[in-house]
This record gives structure tokens, sequence and C-alpha cells, in this order.
């Protein structure tokens, strides 16, 4: 990609991002996404090969299903339990998830998330309204 | 509700490859003698995770002779520490395993953990229809709710360290918190997910929408006050909730342990810098972010003059390469302005540094309510490093329109301000961390950002932490016994 052509992508791909931010949806309009370069750290717009695999993330994360850390089943109700309380069984999703990210200048910076979700579009460097403020604050604080 | 039982104690019976039993005892601050049982049941099968036998040497004060073995040790190492503070009669069981995760040569998930459910209306409970993690209501009825069942649930990263998941940051699994640069310490991370697990998290209460799961709050909201409002997360509506979650600087934590000991644990005063100087329109005072490298701010201010240079075409400095010789001369003996933005913070101080200059202000580069605190660490850098929001950077670079060919015209003295303790509010309680936007669970779920001293349950985990969770080094412990551990 040349210089122009990759301006070009950035601001279509700040445009896309804008347009995600103010409706409050992961950064996909027509088809443009924002994505953090691995190597430069830079927000730029993804490559083919990128956009697959997000496709291909996007497909796995839709058709997961919360399952019980306990039992195993998908979306565990609440149980009554024989001294009378009740037994609300967690999911993945709700677990907290670690994650690390090498920033531009080459240090491990790491950041505390709530789902899988989040901790697997951070590792990716998709920017979604969720993850945006995480990779600032990782590439310049 | 459902009240098929079956399902449930079927699937629940355990299947370890190992187990061990760790019993804490020891006399620690703030209670007793504290003493609990944890049994950490290593999930893995086969030859992969905790099984794995590729041979390694000792490391650390780890003395484990394969993978398998050291991961062994250092979880048992972090469950022993946390047994050696909790006290509990009924068995505390943690499910862990090292699983493949998410995971490039740039980034990776390190892992994950959390309590495997929550209970409400046991009869031992403090608070009636309020939820309790699965650990802290054994705890608190003194015995097992589910015989033999796990009540955290940890998975950790199998594939750290090897070719297409960093494959140049590898685990760092010594039990001494002396950690070689590019590693990451197995022992802290595990520390903090324990943490999560035995109830430093909001709970079934989503943090974001404040709605509340089967209609009951979490123990947790008994002690989230909105120091605006002075209401606490319980006495909220969903609404009320969802505003405090990004208060910023409004969602504190209130019980009366946490609060009794953060003066043994955070520092007393704010950070502020005095602006005065012939190119000053209003002599005045700012709040400051703080950074965690560089020589950190006490009670003795620093003064000094306040120097400008660019080195963008948008007239901004950003400092991301070194100096040129004109503007290291510009800084040399002076607090340096640097704006915020494409490279990291850590990186701007050291070519500042290596200019020469004694101090930085970081000017932030999107509007905020207060400074960012600015983290990484460096054992290199010495100079001060201080942020001011960048309303107040602007402010800043109106005065130095003003300089003369000889000085810029503006100092600052930075000190600390008052009696508040760093990373608390005016009433002396620690804030939980509540940046606008919501950051998924990273908000609510931990403390702040701004607390000095660092803690273990920060949603960025910082270089220099120690590994333990009782005063005058940390609070966690503390919250723990707010919420009845």
């Amino acid at each position: 990609m040349n210089s122009s052509s990759s301006i070009k992508s950035l601001k279509l791909a700040q445009v896309a991002l804008a347009a995600a931010l103010t409706f409050g949806v992961v950064a996909t309009v027509n088809a443009q996404r924002v994505f953090r370069d691995a190597v430069t750290g830079e927000f730029r717009a993804p490559t083919a090969a990128e956009v697959q695999q997000l496709e291909a993330l996007n497909k796995s994360l839709k058709s997961r299903v919360p399952r019980g850390l306990l039992t195993g089943k998908p979306n565990p109700q609440p149980v009554r339990m024989p001294d009378g309380s009740d037994f609300l069984e967690n999911t993945d999703a709700d677990l907290n998830y670690s994650v690390v990210i090498r920033n531009r200048d080459g240090r491990l910076v790491r950041h505390c998330v709530p789902n899988g979700d989040i901790a697997e579009r951070l590792v990716r460097g998709e920017v979604t309204t969720f993850t945006k403020p995480i990779l600032e604050r990782l590439n310049e604080l | 509700m459902s009240f098929d039982l079956a399902p449930l104690f079927k699937s629940a019976v355990m299947k370890p490859v190992a187990a061990v039993a760790l019993v804490g005892f020891a006399l620690v601050a703030g209670q007793a003698q504290a003493q609990a049982t944890i049994v950490v049941n290593f999930n893995n099968t086969g030859t992969v995770g905790y099984n794995d036998p590729t041979a390694v040497a000792p490391v650390g004060g780890n003395s484990g002779t394969t993978l398998g073995e050291q991961r062994r040790i250092a979880t048992q190492h972090a469950a022993n520490l946390w047994a050696s503070t909790l006290t509990s009669n009924a068995v505390i069981r943690i499910q862990a395993q090292f699983t493949a995760q998410a995971c490039t040569e740039t980034g990776g998930t390190l892992g994950s953990a959390g309590p495997i459910g929550n209970f409400r209306n046991f009869p031992e409970a403090l608070f009636q229809d309020t939820w309790y993690p699965s650990a802290l209501r054994n705890k608190l009825a003194g015995n097992e709710a589910q015989p033999n069942t796990n009540q955290l649930s940890i998975n950790f990263n199998v594939n750290l360290g090897t070719p297409g998941c960093l494959s140049a940051n590898p685990w760092y699994l010594g039990i001494d918190n002396i950690v070689p640069p590019s590693a990451i310490n197995l022992v802290v991370v595990l520390l903090h997910e324990f943490g999560h697990g035995l109830g430093f998290t909001v709970g079934p209460t989503s943090g974001q929408s404040g709605t509340r799961s089967q209609g009951s709050p979490s123990i947790w909201e008994r002690y989230m006050v909105d120091n605006q409002t002075n209401k606490t997360w319980f006495e909220m509506t969903n609404a009320e909730r969802a505003v405090s979650a990004i208060g910023v600087n409004r969602l504190v934590w209130a019980g009366a342990n946490v609060v009794r000991e953060v003066p043994n644990v955070l520092r007393q005063g704010i950070a502020v810098a005095n602006i005065t100087g012939s190119a000053v329109s209003t002599p005045r005072t700012v709040e400051l972010g703080e950074a965690s490298f560089g020589t950190p701010m006490n009670q003795a201010s620093f003064t000094g003059e306040l120097a400008q240079f660019v080195d963008q075409p948008d007239g901004t400095a950003l400092a991301c390469v070194p100096l040129s010789a004109a503007n290291a001369r510009t800084v040399r003996g002076k607090i340096a302005m640097v704006d915020r933005g494409t490279c990291g913070a850590i990186f701007k101080a050291l070519n500042l540094q290596n200019a020469g200059a004694t101090a930085m202000l970081f000017v932030d580069n999107v509007a905020a309510l207060l400074p960012p605190n600015v983290g990484g660490f460096d054992n290199n850098l010495t100079l001060r490093a201080v942020s001011v929001r960048l309303v107040d950077g602007a402010a800043l670079k109106e005065d130095l329109k003003r300089r003369s060919r000889n000085s810029s015209g503006v100092f600052m003295s930075l000190g600390l301000l008052g009696t508040q303790f760093a990373g608390a509010d005016a009433q002396g309680r620690i804030k939980l961390f509540s940046p606008n936007p919501f950051q998924g669970g990273s908000s609510v779920s931990h403390f702040d950002t701004s607390a000095f001293r660092h803690q273990l349950m920060e949603p960025a985990i910082n270089g220099g932490l120690t590994q333990s969770v009782l005063p005058p080094q940390d609070l966690t412990f503390m919250l723990f016994k707010d919420i009845g551990w």
C-alpha cells in the first residue's frame, strides 16, 4: 500500500470509527474497520487477511453460548439448594481476563478486562467502543 | 426458577489430575490468626499445562525440575499467600488449568478467573436477598454448600512465550518477585486473579447498565458509594448505578475496614503545581497526574522553569525520537512540556531525560475531568514526571506566548497539597475505577489507577508490586473483611 492509499484508508477508517462510536456499535461500517497495527501501534484500516480473520472471530464469538463454569450447561439458571438458598452459576462470560499488549515502544502493558470477547478483540487489535480507550491508554500512557 | 439439582451435582464431581492441600497459619495485620485451607485442583490432563514434562532449571526460588512442576509450585505459592491471609473453616477449592488462549506476537490473554457462582439467602448471610461469591458463602456458613466442589475457576495461557504467542515474553515462574524485564510474573497475576475469584468483583450486578441478577444486589453494593449523591449502589436505581459507574471521581469504597487502613497504605497529599512567573496571566494551582516511574512526588516541593519546544509540523511536542540539539538546549535543566500521543509516556520521558530535562510535564490530548496517571517502569528514569489536563496545558501554552528572549516566564513548583490521600476522596475513601466511557468490566471491579502506592487490584497490574495483600502495602484484604471475609 503506497502512502496516499494508506492515508486514504486511514481517513476512511477514521470515518468508520467516528460513525461506530457515534452509534455505539463495534467499529464496522460498510465493511470498514479500524485496527491497531501490530508493528507500529497506529490505528489503521485492516488488510484483507485481517478482515477475514476478524469475520471468523466474529462468527466464533456470536456462536459462543455462555456455559456454566460448574456444569458446562448453556445459560445456567438459578438453582434452589437444600437449605433454601439460591445458587447462581457463573459462566465463562463472568470471568475477568488479564490481557498483555506489547505497545508501540515495545513495552508490555497489562490490563484486566471483564470478558473474553473484549479480551480477544484487544489481543487482535480491533478498535471498538470498549477497546479504543484501553488501546489508547496502553499505547500512550 | 429451576429446582433440578441432579445435573448440577453430577457435573460437579471433580476429576483432578493432582490436588494439593495448602494450609495457611500466620499472624497478619488486622486480624488475630489467619487460617484457611486452599486446595488447588490442577485440571490438566495428559502432558500439557500443569503436567508438562519438559525439563527446566530451577528459577527464583522455584525448585521444580519440569515445566509442569514449576507451574504447580508457583500456583501453590500464590494460593499459600492467600491461605495465610484468609480465615475460613470451609475448604477453598480452586480449579486451575493452563489452556490455549487468544494470542499473537504482539498481545495475548494471560488468563482468566472468577467465582464459580454466587449464593443468596443462605441462613448465615449477613444480608438476605444479597448475592455472595461461592467461597465467601462457604466461609460465612462454615461448610461447603456443594461438597468437594470448586469455588473458583482460573485459566492461564499455556502458549505464552512460544512462537506466535509473545515468543519473547514467557511466564516468569520464580516465586521471589525478581522478574526479568521481558518476562511476565505468574505469581502476581495469580494473586490478582485469585482476588477476583474470592470476591473482588461487583458480582452479578452489571457495572455498565446497573441491572441486578434475579433482582438481588451483590454484597459489594452496600459499600460502593457515589460521593456526589452520598447514595450507596444498594440504594440506587439501575440508571443511577450506570451513571455512577462512569463518574470518574465519584465512586468510592466506604467499608469501615478499608477506610480505617487508607492512611496506612495511601500517601497523604494530592500532587499539584503552583504556577507563577512574569508570563503567567493568572498565578494558579492545578492538580497533577502522577507517573509510576522517575522520582516520586513527596512533601518537598520541586521548582523549575517550564520549557516549550516543538518537534511536529502542527506545533506540538511529542518527543518520540531523541530531541534535536536545539530542542535539547531549550529543555536542559528545565521542566519540559510534552504532548500526549504517538508513543508511550515512558518513551518521551527517556528522550527528555537524555536531553537534560529535570522534569516532564505531560499534557493530555483529550478532554477529561482529571489529569491522566502514567504507567510504566524503568530504573534508568530519575526525572520527575507529572501530567496536566488538556485545558490546563492549553492555558500554559497561552502563558508561554508571552515569554521573553531569556526566559519562558513560567515557573512551576511541584509538590503535595493538603491531607487528602492519593487515590481517595476527601473523606478518605479509596476510589473505584470508574472511567468515562465505561471500560467493560475493568470499570467498577477494581481500585482506581490514581491510588498511590499502587494496589494489586488495579486494572493495570503495575510493576513494583509486592506479594502482599495486606496493609501497609495493600488494601485488598481489608475490602474482603468489609464484605464478610
